[in-house]
């Protein structure tokens, strides 16, 4: 027993010994980690009805980003019975497969939005985005009135979704090409919004904003508020079976 | 505070000073520093406390009972009082920046010394060396 720290101790002692035996942990641990990961097929469970994101629905998200609602809004129902009571079926991998970067968030000052969409109407959504204290007086969220008011911008909606396949999402090369119609025809219920609804299933084609004339950042906002979370159909009876039967909850 | 004591150790010596503007100001960073900390970070030990608790809360009846509306009203005090502290954390910044800039500018602020024990051998030495 005495030999043994005693012998530990020249490793203690000698820092060139101590760096190797620590890197031999951090690679014994590294290979556990890794390792498993080329021999299983894929970590994300496949469901049915995930699609990319439509054109009006990413240049949405990325004014949700822009705006930073990640800081205090979460996208990630974990599955506890108050959360899946409060906000729907708990969150699936799949569901954010093609979230680049992911918004999971990690602190709630506001609600869950993972499961927002067509829970409120399109007024309520602009109403609350103007003035949030109007319709929930407890809020302390700020005022994004000026949504409304910015038209829409985005340089090249082609080239968003040429980045977004890149890294993985199965954008058609009739998606990109059709890419900037898609974008407008979605808000605008009087274009002809072509195959829009066939390339991307669930797709909601009307005018967000209140105001059909323009085409503004609200729009793209509303627009994405009200697809999270309707892809996968989770309210369905299979699916409700299924969670009704796990336990622990 | 680790990172703040080392820019106060390592100022004075870059730049070759005497020694730092101020150390009065020093003492006031560390107790606005230590307050504003302890405000901060007791309103969101609370405040994380009873979210959780409150959003898990089921009433007789089998349902929930707040709404997350309520929770927001309830936690509404404690980020007064995260706003606070953080105020007094960034107030102890400010005054770092100044002292640290005074003292890069070579100047020395006249004031009285620290109030300090007085040195006495006997009591201050490393507590691991062998006594005498």
């Amino acid at each position: 027993m005495t030999s043994m720290t005693e012998r530990h101790k020249t490793l203690e002692k000698n820092v060139t010994l101590l760096g190797i035996a620590a890197l031999g942990a951090v690679v014994i641990g590294g290979v556990v980690e890794i390792a498993p990961l080329f021999w299983i097929d894929n970590t994300i469970e496949k469901v049915e009805g995930m699609r990319p994101y439509t054109p009006l629905e990413q240049a949405g998200r990325d004014i949700y980003v822009r705006e930073g609602c990640y800081v205090c809004h979460s996208q990630m129902i974990r599955p506890f019975r108050d959360e899946v009571e409060r906000y729907g079926h708990y969150s699936l991998a799949a569901e954010s497969m093609y979230d680049h970067p992911f918004q999971w968030g990690s602190k709630r000052t506001g609600p869950d939005l993972a499961r927002v969409g067509k829970r409120y109407s399109d007024d309520w959504h602009v109403q609350h985005l103007k003035n949030p204290q109007s319709v929930v007086p407890e809020s302390v969220m700020p005022q994004y009135g000026f949504l409304a008011e910015n038209d829409l911008n985005v340089p090249d909606i082609a080239a968003n979704l040429t980045a977004l396949r890149r890294v993985g999402v199965p954008y058609t090369d009739k998606d990109v090409k059709m890419a900037l119609a898609d974008l407008e025809a979605q808000a605008d219920p009087e274009a002809d919004a072509g195959d829009l609804e066939e390339r991307y299933p669930k797709a909601q084609i009307r005018d967000f904003d209140g105001n059909p004339s323009r085409l503004t950042e609200m729009d793209a906002l509303v627009a994405y508020l009200q697809m999270l979370g309707t892809l996968v159909d989770v309210d369905g009876a299979a699916a409700q079976e299924e969670l009704a039967s796990e336990h622990g909850r | 505070m680790i990172t703040f004591a080392c820019v106060y150790y390592l100022v004075p010596r870059l730049w070759g000073r005497e020694r730092l503007y101020s150390l009065r100001m020093v003492n006031w960073h560390f107790w606005l520093a230590t307050i504003g900390i302890v405000f901060y970070a007791a309103s969101m030990w609370v405040a994380g406390i009873t979210q959780r608790l409150m959003w898990r809360e089921y009433g007789p009846d089998g349902y929930l009972v707040n709404s997350f509306a309520d929770t927001v009203a309830a936690l509404h005090p404690m980020f007064i009082m995260r706003a606070f502290g953080g105020l007094l954390y960034l107030a102890g910044a400010v005054v770092m920046v100044v002292n640290v800039w005074a003292t890069i500018l070579g100047k020395l602020r006249r004031e009285a010394p620290m109030r300090d024990a007085a040195y006495d051998p006997v009591v201050d030495r490393p507590i691991l060396a062998p006594a005498e």
